[in-house]
């Protein structure tokens, strides 16, 4: 008699069989594959952090099997987490990190302090990029017309078509790698004339292009706002969107803190849209789009009276457009800016700068370089790109697409390989991408997860994870450094240099090409050597700067002459590369998903971002969905209004409303369609009619004003200077006086943080950092709209002032760890308490949900588990056990591998807060203790505060008189919010210093909003 | 002994309390009447219909249970929605019952017999709508019991700083103290039900119930004291209860929350909607089970001028609310009060005033005093203005100190339904005890009436 | 507490026509004499000779126990028991227990009450031998009683019946338990 297990065996059914077959879960399938130490240590990892999770949400414990390793890996201490350094790699943004990496997964990302620049800081988007290792929606095997296939197939398939004399092309993301060219080197040689083209849609091609016009090179500029004193930025975002964002803020900061004994710089902004770095300026200028030109021009006339070496470098043309400018009313009206302008950089000369926005007009580019070249700004070096240059292109993207295109409809190629990005959809509207694609023979996407390209692809491979791949990585200046994987490929994936191989048939594993590369200058070739570069993550800072001259080229003379100032009815929309998503290649990323956007506070959406006067004028309000209508095409979006944005300008946020997964599905509209190769940065809108129709979007903040309290206080640093308590007597008496005997906190740390709001540019990298070293879940858009979010520390952003003029005032708010907290006496259960050392302490499994802390918190930075928000992860997976409160679902298995395991998982009904990472801080208090040291600020960060690139956040021990916390409580800008309810925060603020031009401070001292 | 009372006290001058034929076995009979007759079709379909919002309570708690607290409307900054604005409206409407019973039975109110069990079972079948929410709105139910200091292998204990707390054992005692007063006062009038029954299961459950009372004198010494006593005890909780669970809000440094007032506020408009509840029930039971002789205009209009009363009070403690406001020179209290009469809630807090403040006083008046019609509109106006109220007071924290976590509590399908459902719990305890248990309290409307005065009978003997 | 009666049970007319039988048979040196009354009659305690309930001691000293016991409780149990940093309180801070103490006093005082009064009264009792009398129902409607157990000193079939019917009581029964 045959014996089965249940009726599915008994019958044979066919979903049975791979249950039989493999006994074990579909995750130790890894160990059918050759035994790995990775490979093992990453199910060890996953089973010790699935066991650990069901631990917490069950009832009754699953039988759980511990696997013993048969050789203890070397380094691996179980519980304690091992750092590797590595290069975050996306399109042309590197920057050196540290990933952390405990049992074998790696489970956070941090930035490598020995990387130049950046000062071991992160962006959101690279705290967020862990996520997209372990998302489950990544492709996970080859496939071939939607159907499961195999490398080796592929590779037959492909090499079979290169042998039938198939023209094969290579359409990229921004490689920043040499291995990679030297990969397609040897793929020639192989393969024949493989073709090249790079495509960025976000990139700089501008940039490239006007210093062309202007210089005959094109050039990457790259300031040090480290040392530059007056900064005139024209539509430029260096603090949000650029490759270099995170130094740029770190050197940007650093220039906004009196109390380091720097001069504060000054931010002239001249933008059409709120941009962070615009939210940052000193005097931010509203231009519209169309003037923006037209504005610098008068810009330039006015600055040639007092710098006789631009004067001497302006084409007549340009002289005589400038004078003509500055007659326009739109020009004219920024008279003032122009004279303080002028003033600065007569005082300043060489050490100002201009600097522009790569998503505005070539032109502009060169007029900036002009500039630059001609006041002799000091603190600018121009780059060559380093590759991408050799199609002839010169690194740019507009011109690489456009002539891929044309090659596909003339058959000058058959066979298409593209690795990363989707050109189905970010591809100029009027090239029709994916038409010309279907000319072609085959179609191959190498890709982490299916988009829209890959559904037009024949084949389909995935791609490695930067933490899943040897190779190389050269920043736009020159840094050099080592990616180094931390795990196996999660999926069947293979990095873009050995897909190439694959291609090539070549002899090549990315680990010896990389070393082969690196030892080809021939500097250093010993194994210490290279084990240092691992080590420090870097390899070489060798700096191949150029020192241009100006050298202007007809075209740019024939283009000044058609400059024509803008006409007021017109109006311009503007392609906003997306501060979340960029261009839509982050769009799977629930992190970024739900982050708000620092200036629109929308999250899950995108918006048409109009004025107020723009939505007065059109009687639309925020949520009314309008038909966007250009010469091309139609999209249809809901209206935002963001105060500060030009009147005539609205703002088209890329990145979404494509598919690549079950994060971005539904996620906001695509306003590609908008985009033409000549409407690449900004397109002419013909019309903005109301459908009457509503759409709702998710904000996390709504309402923008501070009501005249005193929560964020900004003075002039000339203010601070003449009245050194200006900041300090700005709102409401801190009372400290207690009616009854305060509870003695005899901890020896007493744990405090100071937030800069002078450094802080609202950049959400430790929304992101906080997410992710404290398993923070995603809520989705629906829960967002009830004012669920979860995040533990979030960035309040107010608007003061005239609403068309408006200023932005961030602040981060996060636990404030009150030694008086209103929250713990009200809870019934005891589950909020004080410890010794001042933490205000969340015990989960005691809380039982009465919410009461919350409604008693002042500054609301509670949150609660409506749901069991893990398992509301749309990414989530059916339990296979039942358990009584929580049957239904789990997260997925691979995100569970990204879980801290020092941090509890929360079920729902619980309530969570910043911790000010107390798991960090006991383990550097055992560390200390251990080695005998006491903790210091440097081995004890938070997240957040590891994480900000501004280096805002100061946390320490307050009882350690020479703690950085400490020294900034001495600061004149030290305050507390709310200080008048004694709650004797330990989270303080220094107030925001700004350093506005003597002739533009308006006549009274103004209010706080 | 079929004399007609005379519609003039002889004693003092004050209208008669039983009026018609009112002998003992009258009143007996009056009273007993509905329990005896067969089950009446309205009451029926009334029972199908409450217990049909009842059935919808019970499963919107499961649903509930199963799928976490995100059912209802409630966020942050609102963290708190309908949970708590009908625990504290079913606790205020429980204030009636007690403050008949005890504090007019330590003063001596004769009035309150005909009315006193009444609003008795109204303050038990309330409390017990109260004391749902508790329970249930907490994040994690299966674990509400950490709320109660039993020992426990983690040697932990509730905290006893936390209001909550306080307004457990505050509703906890008061419900015990509740059901204890009105089972006691009930022993006799079961011993009636139980002498009378003329059934084998009534005779039974009524027999159990009633303990074997008979009425011996020795019994009513100590069942006298007990009685007094409890209502002695009553006395002051009818001004802790609502205290305390004022101290919800007071205790906490909410703008708006914050305020010293709040205990007397909430005493105050739960007397206010209690009587109010029991002006409108009453009027209508009155009427359904011909009751007119018991409850007569003259106990309704005496509730009314509760009301009326009650009404002024709440009057004074709105106007006083906003001077404190101002007078405190916070700008963030300012705001909150500023923000209640014209922030997006504002419509919550008109209807509050109008209800609350503005139609009682037509209570003035003795035409209004004495008519049904009016009576009932301002006392239903007066539950919908008191609901407001909480409504107002509870959703406070929609914009307090920062301005960037201010948001709205939009109520959802499950917070209605469980709202609704609450009242189907309370309407079926009350027509259940309409049917089953006498809805006046025999025995005391029978020793205040003349005969049953020793020395009343010596004149007639 | 359960006393099984066995004596006299006579019913008498009104409130005034038992109160005056109670207290003649009080006078006559009576001493088990008890009223049965649909509610207790104005007078009665005197007439009978009763002395005043104790319960209302019992309830003082069961509440005032309650009272201290829920204070040193609630002091005992986060303060000392368990002592946590709560909102920076010092460990007793009495207003806050103010509350329970008083919450707890009245749950305690008020059980205290109704059972200290069953105790008294010897109730629950289910069954008691008057019940057995039909009329004996009417006490709870309009029907005035008046008992006499044979257990008195002075209690005689005869002459207690003799005395009873003279004092104005009718339906004068001897009961047996």
């Amino acid at each position: 008699m045959k014996i089965w297990r249940s009726q599915e065996e008994q019958q044979n059914k066919d979903e049975f069989k791979p249950w039989v077959e493999r006994e074990f879960q579909p995750e130790a399938s890894v160990l059918e594959t050759p035994v790995s130490r990775r490979s093992f240590i990453k199910l060890l990892g996953g089973t010790v952090a699935i066991a650990g999770l069901s631990g917490c949400v069950s009832i009754r414990k699953p039988v759980q099997k511990l696997v013993p390793y048969a050789q203890q890996p070397e380094f691996q201490v179980p519980g304690k987490s091992i750092y590797y350094a590595s290069t975050y790699v996306d399109g042309a943004e590197v920057s050196g990190v540290l990933v952390e990496s405990t049992e074998g997964r790696p489970i956070k990302i941090e930035g490598n302090p020995l990387y130049p620049g950046t000062g071991g800081k992160t962006s959101a988007i690279q705290q967020a990029a862990i996520i997209g290792l372990y998302d489950p929606d990544r492709a996970q095997f080859p496939t071939v017309g939607g159907k499961k296939s195999t490398w080796d197939a592929f590779g037959e398939y492909i090499r079979g078509r290169v042998s039938a004399g198939a023209k094969v092309a290579v359409l990229s993301e921004p490689q920043v790698s040499g291995t990679f060219f030297e990969g397609l080197a040897q793929l020639r040689k192989n393969a024949g004339p493989v073709a090249y083209f790079q495509y960025d849609p976000v990139g700089n091609d501008a940039e490239l292009q006007g210093s062309e016009w202007a210089s005959g090179r094109a050039l990457n500029a790259v300031i040090d706002y480290k040392t530059a004193d007056v900064i005139v930025s024209l539509g430029a975002d260096f603090l949000g969107s650029s490759d270099l964002a995170v130094s740029n803020t770190q050197a940007f900061a650093s220039r906004r803190d009196p109390d380091s004994g720097v001069k504060l710089n000054r931010l002239y902004a001249f933008e059409s849209r709120y941009s962070l770095t615009g939210s940052r300026a000193d005097h931010r200028v509203r231009v519209d789009a169309d003037d923006m030109i037209p504005t610098a021009l008068g810009l330039v006339a006015v600055l040639a009276e007092v710098v006789p070496a631009l004067k001497a470098k302006l084409t007549p043309e340009m002289q005589i457009a400038g004078a003509k400018f500055l007659a326009v009313p739109n020009v004219a009206k920024q008279k003032k800016y122009f004279a303080a302008i002028a003033d600065d950089i007569s005082k300043n000369g060489s050490k100002s700068v201009f600097v522009v926005g790569k998503d505005q007009a070539p032109e502009l580019h060169a007029l900036a370089f002009i500039l630059n070249n001609a006041i002799g700004a000091l603190f600018v070096s121009y780059y060559a790109p380093a590759f991408g240059s050799e199609a002839g292109f010169n690194g740019r993207s507009l011109p690489a697409i456009t002539e891929l295109v044309r090659q596909m409809n003339s058959g000058q190629i058959t066979d298409l390989i593209i690795i990363g990005g989707n050109p189905v959809v970010t591809a100029p509207a009027d090239l029709k991408f994916k038409q010309s694609l279907k000319q072609l023979n085959s179609v191959t996407h190498l890709t982490q997860l299916t988009n829209e390209t890959s559904r037009a692809s024949k084949w389909v491979l995935p791609r490695a994870h930067f933490l899943e791949k040897w190779g190389d990585a050269q920043r736009i200046d020159g840094v050099t450094s080592v990616i180094q994987p931390l795990i196996r490929p999660i999926v069947d994936a293979k990095s873009d240099t050995e897909t190439l191989a694959v291609v090539g048939r070549l002899n090549w594993r990315d680990f010896d090409a990389v070393r082969a590369y690196f030892k080809r200058p021939a500097a250093t070739k010993t194994d210490a050597t290279w084990k240092k570069w691992l080590h420090d993550g870097v390899v070489s800072t060798v700096s191949p700067a150029v020192t241009p001259t100006i050298s202007i080229s007809p075209e740019l003379i024939k283009r000044a002459k058609a400059i024509k100032a803008a006409k007021n009815s017109a109006i311009t929309g503007i392609f906003i590369e997306d501060y979340s998503v960029r261009d839509g290649r982050h769009g799977n990323s629930s992190w970024m998903q739900e982050i708000p956007d620092t200036i629109t506070k929308l999250t899950w959406d995108n918006a048409l971002l109009v004025s107020p006067q723009f939505a007065k004028a059109k009687g639309v309000e925020n949520e009314a969905l309008v038909e966007v209508k250009t010469a091309q095409n139609t999209v249809t979006l809901p209206i935002w209004v963001v105060p500060g944005m030009a009147d005539r300008t609205v703002g088209l946020l890329l990145g979404y409303g494509q598919n690549s997964g079950r994060i971005s599905a539904g996620a906001g509209v695509d306003v590609f369609p908008l985009r033409t190769s000549t409407h690449f940065q900004s397109v002419g809108i013909q019309s903005i009619t109301k459908t009457g129709r509503k759409y709702t979007l998710a904000t996390t903040q709504n309402h923008g004003a501070m009501e005249g309290r005193d929560l964020v206080r900004k003075v002039s640093e000339s203010e601070l200077h003449e009245d050194p308590k200006a900041m300090k007597e700005m709102g409401e008496e801190e009372l400290t006086h207690s009616v009854f005997n305060e509870y003695p906190l005899t901890g020896n740390h007493q744990w405090g943080m100071t937030i800069d709001l002078s450094r802080c540019t609202g950049c959400n990298a430790c929304t992101v950092a906080c997410q992710s070293e404290n398993n923070i879940p995603i809520v989705g858009k629906k829960e967002v709209i009830r004012g669920r979010e979860m995040h533990w520390i979030r960035i309040d952003r107010y608007f003061s002032g005239d609403e068309n003029e408006p200023e932005i005032l961030d602040q981060p708010v996060t636990c404030l760890q009150c030694e008086l907290a209103p929250c713990e006496q009200v809870c019934p259960v005891v589950a909020t308490t004080h410890t010794k050392e001042g933490l205000n302490d969340m015990t989960y499994n005691r809380c039982i949900g009465t919410r009461y802390c919350a409604n008693a918190c002042p500054v609301k930075v509670r949150h609660f588990n409506f749901f069991d928000y893990q398992q509301r992860d749309p990414r989530a997976e059916k339990k296979n056990r039942l358990h009584l409160f929580d049957a239904v679902k789990e997260p997925a298995k691979s995100l569970q591998m990204q879980f801290n395991p020092e941090v509890t998982v929360r079920m729902r009904g619980v309530m969570e807060k910043c911790t000010y990472c107390v798991q960090r801080i006991n383990r550097s208090k055992f560390e200390a203790k251990n080695g005998g040291k006491k903790v210091s600020d440097v081995t004890l960060q938070t997240a957040c505060q590891q994480a900000c690139p501004a280096s805002a956040i100061v946390f320490g021990d307050l009882s350690d008189s020479s703690s950085a916390v400490s020294k900034s409580r001495k600061s004149n800008r030290d305050y507390t919010i709310l200080g008048h309810l004694n709650l004797k925060a330990r989270t303080r603020y220094l107030g925001a210093v700004y350093n506005p031009h003597p002739s533009l401070v308006p006549a009274k001292k103004k209010e706080v909003a | 002994m079929t004399q007609v009372v005379q519609d003039i006290d002889d004693t003092i001058n004050r209208p008669a309390l039983v009026t018609g034929d009112a002998t003992f076995q009258a009143v007996t009979d009056a009273v007993v009447a509905p329990l005896e007759a067969p089950t009446p079709r309205w009451w029926m379909i009334a029972l199908t219909g409450t217990t049909s919002l009842l059935l919808l309570l019970l499963s919107l708690i499961t649903y509930l249970l199963w799928a976490g607290t995100g059912v209802w409307g409630v966020n942050s900054p609102v963290g708190w929605g309908f949970d708590i604005i009908n625990f504290v409206y079913w606790v205020g409407i429980a204030h009636a019952g007690t403050l008949i019973s005890a504090i007019l039975f330590t003063t001596r109110q004769k009035w309150r017999t005909s009315i006193s069990r009444f609003a008795e079972a109204m303050t038990i079948f309330a409390v017990l709508c109260a004391l749902i929410y508790p329970g249930i709105h907490v994040g994690r139910m299966w674990l509400a019991y950490y709320m109660f200091p039993v020992p426990n292998q983690m040697a932990l204990w509730p905290n006893f700083k936390s209001p909550l707390l306080w307004d457990l054992f505050a509703v906890s005692s008061y419900f015990t103290l509740s059901l204890v007063f009105w089972y006691i006062g009930m022993m006799p009038d079961l011993a009636t039900l139980r002498d009378r029954a003329l059934t084998k299961t009534r005779k039974i459950v009524f027999g159990i119930l009633a303990m074997g009372w008979r009425g011996s004198a020795r019994h009513w010494l100590h069942y006298e004291k007990a009685y007094l006593i409890l209502a002695a005890m009553g006395t002051p909780l009818v001004v802790s209860v609502s205290s305390v669970v004022s101290m919800d809000f007071a205790a906490s440094q909410i703008p708006g929350w914050h305020a010293t007032i709040f205990p007397p506020y909430f005493v105050a408009g739960a007397v206010f909607s209690g009587f109010a509840m029991v002006v409108v029930m009453m009027a209508g039971a009155r009427k359904v089970f011909k009751l007119e002789n018991l409850v007569t205009m003259h106990h309704l209009e005496t509730m009314n001028k509760i009301v009326l009363g009650m009404g002024m009070v709440m009057t004074y403690i709105y106007s006083m609310e906003f001077f404190m406001a101002w007078y405190s020179a916070d700008p963030y209290e300012m705001f909150a009060f500023i923000n209640r009469a014209a922030g997006p809630y504002a419509a919550f807090y008109w209807v509050m005033l109008f209800g609350n403040a503005v139609l009682p006083q037509l209570f003035w008046m003795k035409r209004f005093r004495r008519s049904i019609v009016w009576m009932v509109i301002i006392g239903i106006m007066a539950n919908v203005g008191m609901w407001c109220e909480r409504f107002v007071i509870v959703t406070t924290i929609h914009r307090d100190f920062l301005p960037s976590s201010w948001g709205l509590f939009i109520p959802t399908w499950v917070d209605i339904g469980t709202f609704l459902g609450t009242w189907g719990l309370f309407l079926t305890l009350f027509l259940l005890f309409l049917r089953f248990l006498p809805m006046i309290n025999i025995t005391e409307v029978k020793s205040i009436m003349p005969q049953a005065s020793p020395h009343e009978g010596d004149k007639h003997v | 507490m359960f006393k099984p009666f066995t004596g006299l049970l006579a019913e008498f007319k009104s409130p005034a026509s038992v109160l005056a039988a109670a207290k003649a048979l009080t006078k006559a040196g009576y001493t088990t004499v008890d009223a049965h009354s649909p509610f207790p009659i104005h007078g009665m305690d005197k007439a009978l000779k009763l002395k005043d309930s104790p319960l209302g001691w019992v309830v003082v000293i069961v509440g005032t126990l309650a009272f201290f016991g829920a204070f040193a409780f609630q002091y005992w149990a986060n303060g000392v028991a368990y002592p946590v940093n709560v909102s920076g309180k010092p460990l007793l801070s009495y207003p806050s227990y103010i509350c329970i103490t008083y919450g707890f006093m009245t749950i305690v005082a008020s059980i205290t009450a109704a059972t200290t009064m069953f105790a008294l009264n010897g109730l629950p009792q289910l069954y008691y031998s008057l019940f057995k009398v039909g009329r004996f129902a009417k006490f709870s409607t309009d029907g005035f009683f008046i008992s006499v157990s044979e257990t008195d000193s002075k209690f005689d079939k005869e002459k207690t019946a003799q005395l009873l019917t003279e004092l104005q009581g009718e339906h004068v029964v001897y009961v047996e338990d």
